[in-house]
């Protein structure tokens, strides 16, 4: 049986389909350039100051409006309502802006403010440059970096952090130790050799560093793309990257009290979490106005510290996006205290823009961020 | 008027649209990047893209295969026996919207970070448009035509390849526009739920890295993809079905 002739279209829709397809696979399958001259890597010396010259934390990092410890509210005349977007879903994490409003030091400070909850697919970096929110409170430093290296970022400063040193970790469960005891024993680098590491997408380099660090092979373990404890109870993966205040406390919950971890942080890991974020213009024209805000998550960040029983209460009442006991919230702030402190508690919320830099140095050696060409400003 | 000059005429119209949203309205990049940063995106990267793009087609069409296996076997077998729809029927319907990110950290434990997860989640989006409109194809076999067979003789196979088959036939490619094309975007979410190669992956990548213009460019990839499957189903359909021009 002879095939009817294609149409005019069909003809022409057949070919343009031949046409791409060829194209695709010819670059597809075009070889590689030939290998240049294997090159020394570059000193981390030398990583650190090309970010230095394009890309300085100092841009992006501004301490200037933290208040002292034990400072005045800072004179205002004209009550404001600013709009402030959360790094998560309405849970324990948001706390200190639970606490600054019901315990009145927004409202001490003359300001309304309309707490916005974070998660998945709120971009409040965007948002900010967007000029649909006031303040951003970012989960990782390092994504403002990242954003504001974009070419299709913006500029931002960094006001504010609440935990000082990275919550990172690496989690496991420590099968020398029954479930219903905690384990004393540090998870290590060499543990982790040849198993299987749940991760997120784009934090494949914090394993790697971990074994560089140690001097184990980059490739040491196998990494899967799930960071659900469930994956670790039921043995899909052996450890996990984590957040110390937050995953342990669901192991916990499940009756697993035996989970160890490396801590990031205790690597020489330099990151701060749940940032305070602003654009440029409004340190320019309404610099009165961030300092009210600091002064006001300062005093509840104190409040948690001095009070943490009181701090939970109002947490558990306000999270109202996870069913959280004030134990479990307490847990949190027991677990996040020494984040938050970090050795200097006079310093709270203050971010050091050096060690900023050093981070984006080994993102960038690690190819997660792209310098650019020029800093913005 | 040729067919295919207002498709060429939307593509050329598109980016000056686009471009002149960007110069009335002035969105930061971060919301709408321009044509000529996405166009960079696509040239400087092309290929990364066209090595994820195969991933995700790979998933797309291998899923696409087996959720016609299931559709047609499944149809065929509710065609025989229509005590298996009535009693099947209403299960087919709560597994095609189990919410599959809601499954999505059940198959990774149960099925590992491999093609398995990918595969079911394209299924589970793709075999019902299939398996509803070849079942209602072949109930709208012309009766005349089937009790004229069947007073010749002619057994329940040849009933079914000489009247069955044929009067499901449209009703199948008119499920292949829905679903080819949805199976594109099912690998993608798919790969966006839990991948580390392919478009879905790089969307969540270029989210993270706060890309916009990566991103507008996947999209952009994406859509030729859904484009030219639509395209691919409608060629098909034009070459089987010749005989309803007649």
């Amino acid at each position: 049986m002879r095939a009817r002739p294609l149409s005019s279209f069909g003809r022409r829709f057949a070919a343009t389909c031949a046409l791409l397809a060829t194209l695709a696979l010819a670059g597809c399958a075009r070889d590689a350039p030939p290998a240049a001259v294997a090159a020394a890597p570059e000193p981390f010396a030398a990583t650190l100051a090309r970010v230095q010259a394009v890309l300085p934390a100092k841009h992006y990092v501004n301490n200037d409006y933290l208040p002292a410890a034990g400072a005045p509210v800072p004179a205002w005349t004209e009550k404001r309502r600013i709009r402030v977007g959360l790094p998560w879903l309405l849970n324990d994490e948001e706390a200190p802006w639970f606490v600054a409003d019901s315990q009145g030091f927004f409202a001490a400070a003359g300001l309304e403010v309309e707490l916005l909850p974070g998660g998945p697919g709120k971009n409040y970096l965007a948002q900010l440059a967007a000029r649909t929110i006031d303040i951003g409170v970012i989960n990782m430093s390092t994504h403002v970096a990242k954003f504001v290296a974009s070419p299709t970022g913006a500029d931002v400063v960094i006001v504010g952090a609440i935990l000082r040193r990275t919550p990172e970790v690496i989690l496991a469960l420590d099968a020398a130790v029954p479930s219903d005891q905690p384990s004393a024993r540090p998870l290590t680098a060499r543990d982790l050799v040849g198993r299987r590491i749940g991760i997120e997408t784009t934090s494949q380099y914090l394993v790697e560093a971990v074994f560089e660090r140690a001097g184990l092979p980059k490739d040491s373990a196998t990494l899967v793309r799930v960071t659900t404890v469930d994956a670790l109870v039921h043995g899909r993966v052996q450890a996990v990257i984590a957040w110390i205040v937050n995953q342990p406390r669901l192991l916990e919950d499940a009756g697993y009290r035996n989970w160890h971890a490396l801590r990031l942080a205790d690597l020489g890991w330099e990151d701060y979490a749940d940032v305070s974020v602003v654009r440029p213009d409004l340190l320019d024209f309404d610099p009165q106005l961030v300092r009210r805000y600091l002064w006001a998550l300062r005093q509840a960040v104190e409040f948690m510290l001095d009070h943490p029983a009181e701090a939970a209460a109002i947490t558990r009442r306000r999270a109202t996006d996870a069913a959280l006991s004030e134990t479990q919230i307490r847990r949190r702030f027991e677990l996040q205290e020494p984040l938050i402190v970090a050795g200097d508690r006079a310093n709270l919320l203050r971010v050091d823009p050096a060690a900023l830099d050093r981070t984006a140095a080994h993102l960038v050696r690690a190819g997660i961020l792209a310098l650019p060409a020029a800093p913005r400003r | 008027m040729k067919p295919w000059l207002p498709v060429l005429g939307v593509a050329a119209l598109a980016p000056l649209a686009w471009q002149a949203a960007i110069w009335i309205f002035a969105p930061p990049p971060a919301l709408l990047p321009s044509p000529a940063l996405v166009a960079g995106v696509l040239w400087s990267e092309r290929r990364e893209l066209a090595g994820h793009t195969l991933v995700t087609l790979g998933e797309a069409v291998g899923g696409y295969a087996l959720a016609n296996l299931l559709a047609l076997g499944l149809a065929f077998l509710f065609y025989r026996l229509r005590t298996a729809e009535a009693v099947l029927a209403p299960w087919l319907v709560v597994a095609k919207n189990i919410p599959f990110p809601a499954l999505a950290s059940i198959l990774v434990v149960l099925l590992g970070d491999t093609l398995a997860p990918k595969l079911v989640v394209v299924v589970l989006v793709t075999f019902f448009p299939i398996l509803a409109n070849v079942s209602q194809g072949l109930r709208s076999a012309d009766p005349v035509l089937v009790d004229r067979l069947r007073t010749l003789h002619a057994t329940p196979g040849q009933i079914f390849r000489k009247v069955a088959w044929p009067a499901a036939l449209p009703a199948y490619f008119a499920a292949h526009e829905i679903a080819f094309t949805g199976s594109i975007i099912a690998a993608i979410a798919a790969e966006w739920l839990f991948a580390q190669r392919g478009l879905g992956y790089l969307i969540v990548h270029a989210t993270t890295q706060f890309r916009t213009d990566r991103l507008f460019a996947v999209t952009l990839i994406a859509s030729a993809l859904a484009i030219a499957a639509y395209g691919l189903v409608r060629l098909a359909a034009a070459r089987v079905l010749r005989w309803r021009r007649l």
